[in-house]
């Protein structure tokens, strides 16, 4: 006889159990990552500013640019699939080996409802909450490291206003969607693994769809951003 | 506090694993056969994933300098500035997370598997050194393809880079190749081995040190197996982004 399927709101606990997995989960690490690109980033304009041109005041413009339209979420995008998208394979591919997927299915529980289908949410959900947040940090970075490098007052190298509607839609849209292409990396990976008692190896195929899925769709906007 | 004290660990428990390869490869006990196994086995491994992420980065980078190229009419330096972050800036940076991905993952998951089913004790019963059979050459072999994969995938990003500036922008492909020639110093290439050489390193050893996490616990199950990758993937992404903002700040400017 099946057992009792959990209710809108013991799937929304569901939901909010893997958001927390997604975003507080990861957010050191992508604080950490983006800090970092963005510090060096922001050191090398200006020392290549200063190299060819004598003037690093255009930075500032272009620095938040790049952030929004390119390394925040791509970054984002990478952590996830390497932190969040291994974590995922290797749950989904464990529940594979030691049959527990089939177990919930013959009790009726539906472990696409229960396991998958919050992930799939929470994913795409949590990766534009950690860009949004990433976005400060990028610009935190490139402050502190022009202020300490070059001597940049942080009130002329803040220039928040170049940020337009579009690009913070782009923002999103990227996010979302490597957000997605990460968790369909993941469930592919686990569910289709010729060998799901061989964990670490399905997580390897899980990091690498994910990975090679964002970068495609980061090349897809581009390209896309730069004809419209 | 807890993540204070899993970065100290795991930061000591690096130094050891570095400290204990080079070590080896110093007074030459690192197994040259399983080096040199490790490494064919990685370049197959990792091409096809590499190869489609150099064509990928390429149209990054090629796509990034076609912004700049419109905005400020820079066709001179174009093929300088997609030279610079396909050799230094942007293209070993992801490159090294390609590599993470495959081998780096798939390192963990080997090393792994060797401590859960028990073939570490079965080496040290033997009377060998598993630092010298497995922990030194699958670092050395993890930093030789890293530094094999460089020169070829470097190329296959600016050439793409080009291509995507020629498509889109009606940037010539002869004048961004002689903006390289003009511009790019020889210096620029060895900046990118040296940088794709210390990536290698930091995931060789993350992920090593992360398999080797299993070795004389009591976690042996598949699911344990699953974590090892995952926290190596972890410390992966870190020491990446860690060692470039490091080699970024002491490098030139090309």
């Amino acid at each position: 006889m099946p057992m009792s399927m959990p209710g809108p709101e013991a799937w929304i606990r569901l939901l909010l159990r893997r958001l927390d997995e997604v975003v507080w989960g990861s957010l050191l690490l992508v604080t950490v990552s983006v800090g970092a690109v963005g510090a060096a980033m922001a050191d090398q304009a200006g020392r290549q500013a200063m190299r060819l041109l004598g003037d690093q005041g255009f930075i500032g413009l272009e620095y938040p640019v790049l952030g929004v339209q390119e390394f925040c979420p791509l970054m984002v995008a990478l952590v996830l699939a390497l932190r969040v998208g291994a974590g995922f394979t290797a749950e989904l591919a464990s529940l594979r080996a030691d049959d527990t997927f089939d177990a919930l299915t013959v009790m009726g529980l539906k472990p696409w409802r229960t396991r998958i289908a919050p992930m799939l949410v929470a994913l795409p959900l949590g990766a534009i909450v950690l860009t949004v947040t990433s976005m400060l940090t990028w610009e935190l970075a490139g402050v502190l490291v022009m202020l300490g490098r070059s001597g940049i007052n942080p009130f002329t190298f803040v220039h928040l206003e170049v940020l337009s509607p579009s690009l913070l839609l782009l923002l999103c849209a990227k996010s979302a969607a490597f957000g997605a292409s990460v968790a369909v990396g993941a469930v592919f990976a686990a569910m289709r693994s010729p060998l799901p008692g061989d964990v670490g190896t399905t997580v390897t195929r899980g990091v690498v769809l994910g990975t090679l899925c964002a970068l495609s769709i980061n090349l897809a906007f581009d390209v896309g951003w730069y004809l419209a | 506090m807890s993540v204070a004290l899993l970065v100290f660990e795991s930061t000591g428990g690096l130094l050891l694993r570095l400290g204990q390869t080079l070590s080896s490869v110093a007074r030459g006990r690192c197994d040259r056969r399983e080096t040199i196994r490790l490494t064919d086995q990685g370049l197959r491994d990792v091409a096809v994933t590499a190869a489609c992420g150099a064509v990928v980065i390429g149209g990054i980078v090629g796509l990034q300098g076609l912004g700049y190229l419109t905005r400020y009419a820079a066709t001179e330096v174009f093929g300088w500035a997609a030279a610079l972050s396909a050799f230094r800036d942007v293209g070993p940076q992801l490159l090294a997370f390609a590599v993470a991905a495959r081998l780096g993952t798939r390192n963990t998951a080997e090393t792994a598997t060797l401590a859960a089913r028990e073939r570490l004790d079965a080496i040290c019963a033997l009377g060998a050194d598993p630092t010298h059979l497995v922990v030194a050459p699958r670092t050395v072999a993890i930093v030789l393809v890293s530094l094999l994969l460089f020169p070829p995938c470097a190329m296959a990003m600016l050439l793409t880079a080009f291509v995507f500036a020629l498509i889109l922008g009606d940037q010539a492909i002869a004048i961004s190749w002689w903006s390289v020639v003009e511009y790019v110093e020889p210096s620029l290439l060895l900046e990118g081995l040296s940088r794709m050489a210390c990536f290698g390193l930091a995931i060789g050893l993350g992920t090593t040190h992360a398999g080797l996490a299993l070795w004389q616990s009591e976690r042996r199950s598949a699911r344990d197996i699953g974590d090892a990758v995952y926290a190596g993937s972890v410390a992966s992404v870190s020491a990446i982004v860690i060692v470039n903002l490091a080699l970024s700040l002491l490098g030139g400017t090309g």
